[in-house]
């Protein structure tokens, strides 16, 4: 039996009783802004405690059972909303996770890709040089890496292990991923834009760039989304 | 007891049903209702979200069960809940001992493990 699988959990449940359940269950999934196996799991998870707390409940009538049981578990879309203040706290998690993995390796591309292809970054050669002529050239990248950086470390506290060290409310850590996916959206389209005005004609280099921030790009926009419409339901 | 004074102590009430060994969600709620008496009043529902939170911080570890029946989603500690659970306790013995002796109840008196 798939474990996902809510109908074969209700099979355990006498037929008059399936309904008022399928129903609670029909609400919660309603107020669940997750993927669809994430949901299956948290339903499959809910059935079973459902199916256990009918069973459990001393009422003859089955149908009645199952709604005292329903009662016992609380209203759904309040289990609904601190499904998603955890789920929240997850994703902020892999948002900063993401942020923290990529941002070196997509900025020393856009990096080389500006001193190597079209016109070189001011600063000569050397690492900080680079890095202090392209921040010259665009003064904004530093002011977003201000706010992106602690704000992705925030949303890092969202789970796991850096939650248990600095434990953050879910709700504060999914506003620090949405601010750092905001951020590193700026500083993209900001090194993108610069790539198509300032320099001069695409280079292979700035091509891989371009293309690097457009796959992160798509990441923090699908990952924002997540978290967002979680911390709504929350 | 109603959901709102627990609030601040499911975890640890979680982490120490838990102790026993690894079960599944309905039995984590069965045991706090049998070890509390039946004084637990919260939501039955509350407990899952619950689960979900400690298996977050890396306190439990939840995974489904492949046994024979229905299969069902099964927690067990982790050692960082173990350790929590050690911590959780020391907190509330000091709690429970301060407010006690504040209150006059002639309670429990935390003293420090040896």
């Amino acid at each position: 039996m798939d474990p996902r699988d809510v109908n074969a959990v209700l099979n355990d449940l006498e037929p008059a009783a399936r309904p008022v359940v399928a129903g609670y269950l029909r609400e919660l999934s309603a107020a669940l802004p997750v993927s669809r196996r994430v949901r299956a799991a948290i339903l499959a998870e809910i059935a079973d405690g459902l199916v256990e707390e009918v069973n459990a409940t001393r009422v003859h009538d089955p149908a009645a059972a199952a709604r005292a049981a329903l009662l016992a578990f609380g209203n759904p879309r309040d289990l609904a909303a601190q499904f998603a203040r955890e789920l929240t706290g997850i994703a902020a998690h892999r948002t900063g996770v993401g942020l923290v993995g990529t941002g070196p390796l997509v900025g020393g591309i856009w990096l080389i890709a500006l001193s190597a292809g079209g016109r070189p970054v001011n600063g000569g050669q050397s690492l900080p040089a680079r890095v202090i002529g392209l921040f010259s050239e665009l003064p904004l990248i530093p002011v977003l890496l201000m706010i992106v950086i602690p704000a992705a470390l925030l949303a890092l506290a969202g789970s796991g292990r850096a939650a248990r060290i600095h434990p953050l409310a879910t709700g504060a850590a999914g506003v620090a991923a949405l601010i750092a996916a905001a951020g590193c959206a700026a500083a993209d389209v900001t090194l993108i834009a610069h790539a198509l005005h300032a320099v001069g004609g695409w280079s292979t280099a700035v091509i891989l760039a371009a293309s690097a921030s457009a796959v992160r790009l798509t990441l923090v926009a699908v990952s924002a989304r997540r978290c967002a419409r979680l911390r709504a339901a929350s | 007891m109603r959901a709102e004074v627990l609030k601040g102590h499911l975890d640890g009430l979680l982490l120490s049903v838990l102790e026993q060994g690894p079960i599944h969600g309905y039995a984590v709620i069965e045991s706090l209702r049998a070890r509390s008496g039946g004084a637990f009043d919260l939501p039955t529902g509350t407990v899952y979200p619950a689960l979900h939170r400690l298996e977050r911080a890396g306190l439990v570890r939840g995974s489904w069960s492949t046994g024979p029946g229905r299969r069902r989603r099964v927690y067990e500690l982790t050692a960082a809940g173990r350790a929590a659970l050690v911590d959780q306790r020391v907190s509330w013995w000091r709690f429970a001992g301060a407010v006690s002796t504040v209150m006059g109840g002639g309670g429990p008196a935390w003293t420090p493990a040896t």
